[in-house]
C-alpha cells in the first residue's frame, strides 16, 4: 500500500512539475517512474532476477574479502621459515649416523662426512639457505634420535634441530613427545647379514634359536624375536659388526641400506641375504617438534621429485647406495626411487609454474 | 531535491532538513583529508610496537614523502574501486527507487547523479592500470554495469532498441568473451583448489548482465544504499589492514665486526645512517645503534610482506599481478643473500 501511495506521489509530482527528464539532471531520476509505461519489458521483466544478481554480487564481495583479509590461507616459504625460526640460526646442527657407511660415516682420519644421510642434510640445508661450511653434523646413538640429543667429538651432548639417522617411520614413534617426521625419503627393508662361510639364510626361521645382534631402539629388533632367534641388542651397528667378527652372534640384522655398506666394504668375509620381509622401512627426517621445519623439509623432498632438473636425490642414491648394490647382489638394498611426497601446503612454491 | 515532497511537507521543514544534510556533508569533507594522515601516524605507531620515544625516531628520520609513496603505491587500486562502486550501486538506485525523492533522499543516488563521466572513465582506465588481472572481470562488469545504468538513466523515448543491446546484449557479449580469455585461469585455479581466484574470474562475467537496470523498487534502497553504508564503514578499517602491512622503511642486513672479534649479522629496517652510527630497527621493535666503525657491510633483502598468494597465470600472466606490474621491468630474486639469512658472508 505504501508503495502504490509513493509511486502515485511520484507521477504526482511529474505532472505537476511538467518538466523533462532531459531538462534538468536532477529530474533524469523521474525516468523510470515517468516512463513506466515505456519502459522495455526487458527492463521490467529482468527487475527480480537482477535483484538476485546484486545480491550474489554482494554476498560474494563480503566472503571473497573476508577470506582475503582474515584467511590468508596456507602459509608462504617466508611465513614457514619465520614460524621454524631459520632465519635466527647460525648453522644448522643435524644429528647422523657415524659408523654406517653409505648411510652416514665419519671418517676420523679424513674428518669427513659421508654417506646418503648426509647428502639429503645437505640438500635440504641448501634449500634453507645454509652454505656446507654452516650444516653442522654430530653422531647421534638409536634411542636419542627422538630426543634430538647428539654428542660431539669431545663426547659432549649437543641438541640438533634435525635427525636423519637412518630413522624409520612408524606410528608407535610418531606418537612420542618430540617426534614429528618429514615424508619419507628413502624406502628400504630388513635383511641380514653373516660371515661369508655361513650356511644360506633365506629367512629369519633359518637363524632360530641363534644370537642375531641388532641396534637397539630400532625397528629391526621384533622380527628374529618371532622368529626364534636370540637377540643381542647393542647401541651402534659397528659393535654389532665387531660382535659378529669375534663370532659372539652368528648374523647381524638391520635395514638392508645399512646391512649394504659394510658388505661393500669386505665382501669377501660377509655375506648379505634378503629375509623376503614385506615390511617397508621409510626413512623419515625427525625436525622435533618443529612442524614448520618439517613443512620446508617436505618442500624439499618435494622438489627433488617433482623437478626433472633436481637431480640431488638421484645423485645421493647414486654416490651412496647404488654403488654398493654389486656387492650385496641379490639382495636388494633400497627402493632405487625417491618415496612419493604429498604436494605441502604452502601458498606458493618458489620453482612454481616450472611443472605439475 | 526536495521538490516532491513539497505536496506532502511544509517548505520550512524541508528546507531545515536540506540545510542539515549539508552541513553533515560539510563535516564529512572536512574530515576525509585527515584520513590518510591518520594512517601514516598509525603505520608508524604500529611499526614503533607502540613504544613512543621509537615512535618518536622515527617521525624524526622518516621521511613524509617516502611514507606518501608507500600509501600511495600500496592504495592507488582502492581510488577507482569506491569512484566504480558508488557509480554502480547509485545508478542502479536511481533507476529503481520507486520516486525520484525516495532515491535522492541517499546520498549515494546524489553523489552517482552528479559524478561527471569523465571521473568514471578515468576511474576505469587507472583500474585497469593497477588492479591485479584476477579483478578486471569484476572491472569490466562495474563498466558494463554503469554504461547500462547510464543508458537506462538518461533514455529517450523510442529507444528500446538501443537499450536492450546496451543493457542485455553488450554485457553478455563482453562477459562470454573475457570467460573464454579466463578459461586457462579458471580451469587451473579450480584444479588448484584457489576457489576464490576462480569464483573472481567466473562470477562477474556471468553477473555483468545484470547489473545493468533496475532492480524491484521496494528493495532499491535495501540492496544500494545500505550496502554502500556498510562499506563506507568497513573501509577505513580494510585499508588500514592494507596499509598496516606495506613496508615503508627498507628491509636490510648490516654486517657488523667490532675489532678482531666474528662478524655479525643484524637484520632489520634501516632507519638512517648519520656520522657516528647507523640506526636500524630490529626485527622485535627495538632500535639498535650500530657504530659506523663496525659496520662491516650491509644490504638490501627482499621484501617479505608481501609474497602473491595466487600462483595462477592466465596465458602468461600471473593472476596477483597488474597490468601495471606485469608490464614494468622487474628484478627477479633468484638468490637470498646469506647476509638476509642472519649468516656473515
Amino acid at each position: 500500500m505504501k508503495r502504490r501511495a509513493s509511486m502515485e506521489r511520484g507521477e504526482a509530482v511529474a505532472d505537476v512539475t511538467g518538466t523533462s527528464p532531459h531538462d534538468d539532471p536532477d529530474a533524469a531520476a523521474t525516468a523510470p517512474a515517468e516512463a513506466a509505461s515505456d519502459e522495455p519489458s526487458s527492463l521490467v521483466a529482468l527487475a527480480p532476477i537482477r535483484l538476485a544478481g546484486l545480491g550474489v554480487a554482494l554476498v560474494l564481495v563480503i566472503a571473497i574479502t573476508f577470506v582475503k583479509l582474515f584467511h590468508t590461507g596456507p602459509p608462504s616459504i617466508d611465513d614457514l621459515r619465520a614460524q621454524a625460526g631459520v632465519d635466527s640460526w647460525q648453522e644448522l646442527t643435524v644429528g647422523v649416523k657415524d659408523d654406517q657407511p653409505g648411510v652416514g660415516y665419519y671418517d676420523k682420519r679424513t674428518k669427513i662426512w659421508s654417506g646418503f644421510d648426509i647428502d639429503v642434510a645437505y640438500m635440504i640445508a641448501e634449500d634453507l639457505g645454509f652454505r656446507r661450511a654452516e650444516v653442522k653434523f654430530y653422531a647421534i646413538e638409536s634411542e636419542d634420535r627422538a630426543r634430538m640429543q647428539a654428542t660431539d667429538e669431545s663426547g659432549r651432548r649437543v641438541p640438533v634441530k634435525m635427525v636423519i639417522a637412518s630413522y624409520s617411520i612408524t606410528p608407535a614413534r610418531e606418537a612420542m613427545a618430540g617426534v614429528t617426521f618429514s615424508a619419507p625419503y628413502l624406502y628400504t627393508e630388513q635383511s641380514v647379514i653373516t660371515l661369508a662361510e655361513h650356511a644360506k639364510v633365506t629367512t629369519l626361521q633359518d637363524l632360530g634359536g641363534k644370537a642375531v645382534c641388532t641396534i637397539s631402539a630400532s625397528t629391526s629388533r621384533t622380527a628374529p624375536a618371532v622368529a626364534g632367534a636370540t637377540v643381542v641388542q647393542r647401541n651402534r651397528v659397528s659393535e654389532c659388526f665387531d660382535a659378529l667378527r669375534t663370532h659372539q652372534v652368528e648374523a647381524v640384522t638391520t635395514d638392508a641400506a645399512i646391512l649394504a655398506g659394510y658388505e661393500s666394504q669386505d665382501p669377501k668375509d660377509l655375506k648379505h641375504w634378503d629375509l623376503g620381509l614385506d615390511n617397508t622401512e621409510a626413512w623419515g627426517v625427525n625436525v622435533g617438534e618443529n612442524t614448520a621445519l618439517r613443512d620446508l623439509v617436505n618442500v624439499t623432498l618435494y622438489r627433488s621429485l617433482k623437478d626433472p632438473r633436481d637431480h640431488r636425490w638421484e645423485d645421493a642414491y647414486l654416490r651412496n647406495l647404488q654403488v654398493e648394490t654389486a656387492a650385496s647382489e641379490p639382495t636388494p638394498i633400497a627402493v632405487a626411487q625417491q618415496p612419493d611426497v604429498p604436494r605441502p601446503r604452502v601458498r606458493e612454491l618458489p620453482w612454481d609454474g616450472t611443472y605439475p | 531535491m526536495g521538490r516532491d515532497v513539497s505536496v506532502t511537507a511544509p517548505p520550512e521543514a524541508t528546507a531545515s532538513a536540506a540545510r542539515r544534510r549539508r552541513a553533515q556533508l560539510n563535516y564529512l569533507l572536512t574530515v576525509l583529508p585527515a584520513f590518510p594522515l591518520v594512517l601514516l601516524v598509525l603505520r608508524l605507531w604500529y611499526l614503533s610496537r607502540q613504544d613512543l620515544p621509537t615512535m618518536l625516531l622515527l617521525v624524526q628520520y622518516i621521511s613524509p614523502l617516502g611514507m606518501i609513496s608507500a600509501l600511495f603505491i600500496t592504495l592507488i587500486w582502492t581510488v577507482p574501486a569506491v569512484i566504480l562502486v558508488l557509480r554502480t550501486l547509485g545508478g542502479i538506485l536511481l533507476v529503481s527507487a520507486p520516486t525520484p525523492a525516495d532515491a535522492t533522499r541517499s546520498l549515494l543516488a546524489v553523489t552517482a547523479l552528479r559524478m561527471p563521466d569523465w571521473v568514471v572513465a578515468l576511474a576505469a582506465v587507472l583500474a585497469g592500470f593497477t588492479w591485479q588481472l584476477r579483478l578486471l572481470p569484476a572491472l569490466f562488469m562495474l563498466v558494463v554495469a554503469i554504461m547500462g545504468l547510464t543508458a537506462v538513466q538518461r533514455r529517450g523515448p523510442g529507444q528500446r532498441l538501443v537499450l536492450l543491446v546496451i543493457t542485455l546484449g553488450v554485457p553478455s557479449a563482453l562477459g562470454l568473451v573475457i570467460l573464454i580469455w579466463m578459461w586457462p585461469g579458471i580451469a587451473a585455479a579450480v584444479s588448484a583448489g584457489e576457489i576464490t581466484t576462480a569464483l573472481l574470474l567466473t562470477a562477474p562475467p556471468l553477473l555483468g548482465p545484470l547489473l545493468t537496470g533496475p532492480v524491484p523498487p521496494w528493495a532499491a534502497r535495501f540492496v544500494t544504499h545500505w550496502p554502500a553504508v556498510a562499506a563506507a564503514l568497513v573501509a577505513p578499517f580494510v585499508v588500514g589492514v592494507v596499509f598496516l602491512r606495506a613496508p615503508v622503511l627498507p628491509d636490510s642486513a648490516v654486517e657488523v665486526a667490532s675489532g678482531t672479534g666474528p662478524a655479525q649479522v643484524v637484520r632489520g629496517q634501516l632507519i638512517a645512517v648519520d656520522d657516528t652510527s647507523t640506526t636500524v630497527l630490529g626485527r622485535d621493535g627495538v632500535v639498535i645503534f650500530l657504530s659506523n666503525g663496525d659496520v662491516r657491510s650491509k644490504t638490501l633483502c627482499p621484501g617479505r610482506t608481501s609474497p602473491p598468494d595466487s600462483a595462477i597465470a592466465v596465458r602468461g600472466w600471473p593472476v596477483a599481478e597488474s597490468a601495471l606490474q606485469w608490464v614494468a621491468p622487474t628484478r627477479r630474486v633468484t638468490e637470498v643473500d646469506p647476509r638476509c639469512l642472519g649468516r656473515p658472508n
